[in-house]
């Protein structure tokens, strides 16, 4: 039997045997819908309204029950538990939709010496003649070695194609985009002075390709696309998950993936008027988990103890090998990983801001659903990654959402009358709160004593703001006819606690590397990641995420770990360093630690500046 | 209300809200006056976790509050427990609780530990990344009564399935019940592996092990 599914608002057909979810037929309809949990029930993101087909479908499940209450009566199911097995008309709400994502795509970059591994190189092949009949590849490589000196040079299976027509066209004048003084990558008649490479950055969540022009060294094109992987779980471990639980997970995740990144080449190079095939050279990076489903390699262990990751060294693998449709003969370049948990995109956030170069300390927070921290300078780096939780990317909070149009990015409370002032990102009404919306409400609760050390509301405080909500207190940011969502936006005392948490793990690590470190201070603090350009650091400080910050100098450095995929394009020997950094660096593992538990407990209390690490009491 | 009464009083109120320092010096002030250390333990600090822990169901506070009151409570045992002899220990039962094998997340055991302990339970960590017939070893040498077992990867799912295995095919199976718990454990998928209990969190652990040792049941 065969049932028809309709997705509104887009209108968007399918089709179902009446097995899957409405979850599983989105995804394979390519709907995207929220699933932070991976369509395991837990999250309740998925929500969807049934229009028309209701009565057919089988009664709410106990989880749908737990987590939509008195939506149920208004026709909302969890679109990762209902499987309808009749046809249905749904609307997917504005909240359970993924949205592109604003996200910041000028990376500051340090500036680096513009030394890219493919060279053109000009040159002037001899016409073969019947006294010496010279096959044409080998009087390309002799004029090669006889003008220029390079011996042993390799010619890529797809050059030597095009060879015969292009080494004839001008009477052997051809350029040759040479790679590592190793390898022909191309060939082109006459003088060809273009020479272009894509970096890519994979996060969990977000997929950013830079367009460079490698013999100016200039960014002709950024474009940044939300990863499509979301739709099967909002976080790595959701995503291995995925993998490990479906046959053909891995493969599912891959080609999402490499379809995005593929789409956003084509978006790069028509933004810059060139073809995605003159595309000579890649680099990525990403996370561990991202970094392997990249390369088709089963992330499956890495989320067991003790978290190893298949490969850690940097690698060179063809374009068409890992299926990405630049041209066919380049070369993609992947940045080593450190560890499990600490991956090529922690690598290229060090080469991006350098703290191995210089004397004075650095911390480098790269923040998201895993919390990467960088502290050393010249001497010593160590780095270690905690599980903050997706609390600074909205996802178990109330009324959590992505940095997406609509979302609170910041709050402030008047201290004497409780009155709040929003500001959305588009200045929209708002939908829901993303993280550094997250982050201010709490500083600025915090500030006007509504949030007590603990973590609690003020039980003193008497406003109609905050009240008992069906979760425990709340407080009230914004009444539902100013909002979108037809309902009170409100912070509950839960999405407080999971804030603490988040905040918590950050605290505890930091405060592990400066143990391990000896250290009692820092010079430079460097929020990163597209979360470190929203952030407010006064509100970080407010909440106690950094540690004694008035004397240190803190930065919002955007996407670095993009900065340092575009320097590893633009400078080879950056690949060294990055291979070095991932060598020579120290991963401390959180979970071994002893006095983990102990700080962690303590990073959850809200203080007063200036303590945070120096009076570890309460 | 007697001068003693007032600082046990106050040693309880200290516990429920989470001040380590002043629950220290209240329980060094009470063991300095001469009274048994069981007494502390049994009619005020137990108490005291028993208050957070109700307050924690009822949604009045959340995770971090009760690790906080926890916390407290774990530094006054630390004092006591040297002091208590072997038979003014409570005797409650005895749980031996792990993170399955693949898993090094300590956290909410660690939590589960404290609470567990603080109601009188004599627990035995054994730590994380524990494999399924450790379980069963460890069970058996301390003559447990309970094995809890937690997992937070959804991709120790297999491990879970294979530690309560290992205890229900064990010698050891009629004597010992399993209880699971972690963000990764659902009721549904522990029931369908025959575990005796599930626990979505440290206040309900306590409570559940009490239940299935029929403790304060009549």
């Amino acid at each position: 039997m065969r049932y028809t599914v309709i997705f509104q608002p887009s209108g968007k057909k399918a089709y179902t045997d009446g097995q899957h979810s409405i979850l599983q037929i989105s995804q394979e309809a390519g709907v995207p819908i929220e699933s932070l949990c991976g369509g395991k029930g837990i999250c309740g993101k998925c929500r969807v309204v049934v229009e028309n087909g209701n009565e057919k479908l089988p009664p709410p499940t106990e989880r749908e029950i737990k987590t939509l209450g008195e939506l149920i009566n208004r026709g909302y199911r969890l679109a990762c538990e209902t499987i309808p097995a009749c046809n249905i008309i749904l609307r997917v709400p504005e909240e359970s939709r993924i949205d592109r994502q604003v996200i910041l795509t000028t990376a500051k970059c340090v500036s680096a010496k513009l030394d890219p591994v493919i060279k053109n190189i000009y040159i002037e092949v001899p016409q073969p003649t019947l006294d010496n009949p010279m096959a044409d590849s080998e009087r390309l490589l002799t004029a090669l070695k006889g003008d220029h000196g390079f011996h042993n040079i390799l010619i890529d299976s797809m050059v030597i194609r095009k060879l015969p027509h292009i080494i004839r066209e001008y009477n052997g004048r051809v350029t040759v985009t040479i790679w590592d003084n190793r390898e022909i990558l191309d060939i082109a008649s006459g003088i060809n002075d273009n020479l272009y490479g894509i970096a890519f950055d994979i996060g969990t969540t977000t997929i950013v390709a830079y367009l460079m022009d490698l013999l100016k060294g200039k960014e002709l094109s950024v474009k940044a696309a939300m990863n499509p992987q979301v739709a099967y779980g909002d976080n790595v471990v959701s995503r291995i998950s995925y993998c490990a639980e479906n046959p053909d997970g891995l493969e599912k995740l891959r080609s999402a993936l490499l379809r995005c990144m593929n789409t956003l080449i084509e978006e790069v190079c028509e933004d810059a008027g060139i073809k995605p095939k003159q595309v000579l050279e890649s680099t990525v990076v990403g996370n561990t988990v991202m970094h392997h489903i990249f390369l088709g390699l089963d992330p499956q262990y890495i989320a067991l103890a003790p978290y190893c990751p298949v490969i850690q060294s940097p690698m060179q693998i063809k374009a068409r090998d890992v299926y990405l449709e630049i041209s066919p003969s380049a070369y993609v370049h992947i940045l080593p990983v450190k560890a499990g948990f600490v991956g090529g995109d922690t690598v290229g956030v060090i080469i991006a801001t350098e703290p191995h170069r210089r004397d004075h300390i650095t911390l480098v927070i790269d923040l998201g659903t895993n919390g990467e921290i960088v502290l050393g300078n010249r001497n010593r780096l160590l780095c270690c990654s905690t599980a903050a939780g997706p609390a600074f990317e909205g996802g178990h909070i109330k009324w959590g959402m992505r940095a997406t149009s609509g979302a609170v990015e910041s709050v402030r409370v008047d201290p004497e009358t409780l009155n709040v002032e929003l500001k959305t990102i588009d200045n929209r009404p708002p939908l829901g709160i993303c993280g550094s919306g997250l982050i201010s409400a709490v500083s600025e609760l915090k500030r006007a004593d509504v949030i007590m050390k603990k973590g609690n509301f003020n039980p003193e405080i008497s406003s109609p703001r905050l009240r008992e909500g069906q979760d425990g207190p709340e407080f009230v940011l914004a009444w539902a006819k100013e909002t979108g969502i037809r309902s009170d936006l409100v912070i509950t005392q839960q999405d407080v606690a999971e804030l603490q948490l988040a905040k918590a793990a950050i605290h505890a690590g930091i405060t592990i590397l400066m143990r391990r470190m000896g250290l009692t201070s820092i010079d430079r603090i460097l929020l990163a990641g597209a979360f470190g350009t929203y952030i407010n650091p006064e509100d970080a400080c407010v909440i106690g995420l950094i540690p004694d910050c008035l004397s240190a100098n803190i930065e919002s450095v955007g996407n670095a770990a993009g900065a340092g995929s575009c320097l590893a394009l633009l400078n080879k020997n950056k690949w060294k360093e990055a291979e070095r950094i991932a060598q020579k660096m120290d991963y401390v593992e959180l979970s071994a630690d002893p006095e983990f538990n102990e700080l962690f407990v303590e990073g959850m209390f809200f203080k007063s500046r200036h303590t945070q690490v120096s009076t570890p009491e309460e | 209300m007697s001068e003693m009464e007032t600082i046990l009083e106050a040693l309880k109120e200290a516990i429920i809200n989470g001040k380590r320092k002043d629950a220290v010096e209240l329980t060094k002030k009470a063991l300095d006056s001469g009274i048994k250390p069981a007494d502390i333990v049994s009619n005020y600090m137990i108490p005291a976790l028993d208050v957070v822990g109700k307050r924690f169901e009822t949604k009045k506070i959340f995770v971090p509050e009760m690790m906080i009151s926890a916390r407290a409570m774990q530094a006054c045992l630390d004092l006591i427990k040297p002091l208590l002899a072997k038979d003014e220990a409570i005797k409650m039962g005895t749980v031996v609780i792990g993170t399955v094998f693949g898993d090094l997340h300590d956290i909410g055991k660690n939590l589960v530990v404290m609470m567990l302990e603080s109601a009188g339970f004599d627990v035995v960590n054994i730590g994380e990344n524990v494999p399924p017939e450790r379980f069963v070893e460890e069970a058996r040498k301390h003559n447990a009564d309970i094995v809890g077992l937690s997992s937070l990867l959804t991709t120790g799912d297999p491990y879970v399935k294979a530690t309560i295995e290992a205890v229900k095919n064990s010698d050891i199976a009629g004597k010992v019940k399993v209880i699971c718990g972690g963000a990764a454990v659902t009721p549904k998928f522990v029931y369908t592996y025959g575990a005796d209990a599930y626990a979505p969190d440290a206040a309900s652990a306590v409570t559940k092990v009490k239940e299935l040792l029929r403790i304060g049941i009549n």
